[in-house]
């Protein structure tokens, strides 16, 4: 069998993946000024030179912390347009997602300080708009795009209101009954009815 | 006015006071709190560290001031200065996100501090941004509460405070210390406004409302 060239099983990417997770956690729950090498390696029961020799310094473990996981694919059944059937796929999409916002803790701060672009990079949410908009596009035409962007606009909208009045009770917030079917009544407004 | 009886009596003091919370607030709004020092601070007041101590023992004292003194939405959203304004329409709702971006711009340091201290779980930043969101929705709730049931009022104003929310933080990252230029941008209001159009899809639920009425 050939050599698989995803770092997981190796001892080495083991520790890489050890670091970054910790990093997350620890830049999103105490802030990333509050963090220190030392720090991380600590938790990580590692020394400091063992990690700076993966990441040659914070920022650099920074930049890893922010390249987000991609947003699931959404599972729409059927080929009829049933708004209610998106709008479940979309919401399931994004619990899946927010089952941890570590990184969208890191990021917003991040962006607050230095403004936009890379490593606040949006390449993961601009696949999921991208997939959303080919979704609708037969059943909307020339009005998916912003279909698309009102959609995502509403979603990230809710998640910021809820990262910043909620904090680290966030997750569990998602995965309650009443706040995902809130989520599907919002997601439900700007799709168009059926007929 | 709060903001009067804080003030030290000596109308000198006035000035050297307002221009460390200037100088505090900018510092903290743009690289956090964490990572301004006193000295910091003092530099851009043009004031020695002692001399500021004088006005503030601490930074965190400083943090407080700025919370308790530059609070202003309460002025900024107040629900009488949307004229009464009848039946809600697109108009309507373009004045409501026109009102809230000129909020975001008037206040765009502070909001950026607040959002800060609420990630980083201050409870007196949590605690004002619920105080703020409730009073902009009760001030967008007045705009839909004659047409619309409750529940569905509640939904459509929902869906208007999560878009302003996301726009709000679009603004404060891309745009910054241009978020005025951004803001009277005909062709920008014109795209928040069609997201608008589609999150709050006003004749869906009014139809719906007067069938039933």
């Amino acid at each position: 069998m050939p050599t698989s060239s995803a770092p997981l099983p190796t001892p080495q990417g083991d520790s890489i993946v050890r670091i970054v997770e910790t990093a997350r956690r620890m830049f999103a729950r105490q802030g990333y000024e509050s963090t220190t090498i030392k720090a991380i390696a600590e938790a990580c029961g590692l020394t400091d030179a063992a990690v700076l020799y993966h990441f040659k310094s914070k920022r650099a473990l920074l930049a890893a912390v922010l390249v987000r996981p991609d947003l699931p694919t959404l599972q729409v059944p059927g080929h009829t347009w049933n708004p209610h059937a998106v709008a479940d796929a979309l919401v399931r999409a994004y619990c899946t997602w927010a089952q941890d916002a570590d990184s969208a803790r890191v990021a917003i701060s991040h962006a607050l300080t230095e403004g936009a672009g890379p490593p606040f990079g949006e390449e993961s949410q601009l696949a999921f708009r991208e997939h959303v908009c080919e979704i609708l596009r037969p059943h909307c035409g020339d009005e998916a795009e912003e279909i698309t962007e009102t959609v995502v606009a509403l979603l990230t909208g809710v998640s910021i209101d809820l990262l910043l009045q909620h904090g680290h009770e966030f997750e569990r917030m998602v995965q309650q009954p009443e706040t995902q079917e809130r989520l599907r009544e919002l997601c439900l407004l700007p799709l168009p009815p059926v007929g | 006015m709060p903001l009067m009886k804080q003030l030290p009596r000596q109308p000198g003091r006035v000035t050297t006071r307002t221009r460390i919370l200037d100088a505090a607030l900018e510092l903290f709004a743009d690289q956090g709190f964490e990572r301004t020092t006193v000295r910091q601070i003092a530099g851009r007041a043009k004031l020695t560290d002692a001399a500021l101590y004088y006005y503030f023992p601490s930074k965190e004292q400083l943090l407080r001031s700025l919370f308790d003194e530059r609070w202003r939405f309460r002025e900024v959203w107040h629900a009488r200065a949307l004229e009464p304004s009848g039946p809600i329409c697109p108009e309507v709702l373009e004045r409501l996100v026109d009102r809230t971006l000129h909020g975001i711009e008037e206040n765009a340091l502070m909001l950026r501090l607040e959002a800060r201290r609420c990630l980083a779980g201050d409870e007196q930043a949590i605690e004002l941004r619920n105080q703020r969101m409730e009073h902009w929705r009760a001030m967008a709730r007045a705009q839909f509460d004659d047409r619309f049931h409750p529940d569905e009022a509640a939904l459509l104003v929902e869906a208007l405070q999560a878009i302003m929310v996301h726009v709000g933080l679009r603004l404060q990252v891309e745009s910054r210390d241009e978020i005025g230029q951004r803001i009277a941008d005909p062709a920008f209001r014109e795209r928040i406004y069609a997201m608008v159009r589609r999150a709050v899809p006003l004749e869906r639920f009014s139809e719906r409302y007067e069938a039933t009425a």
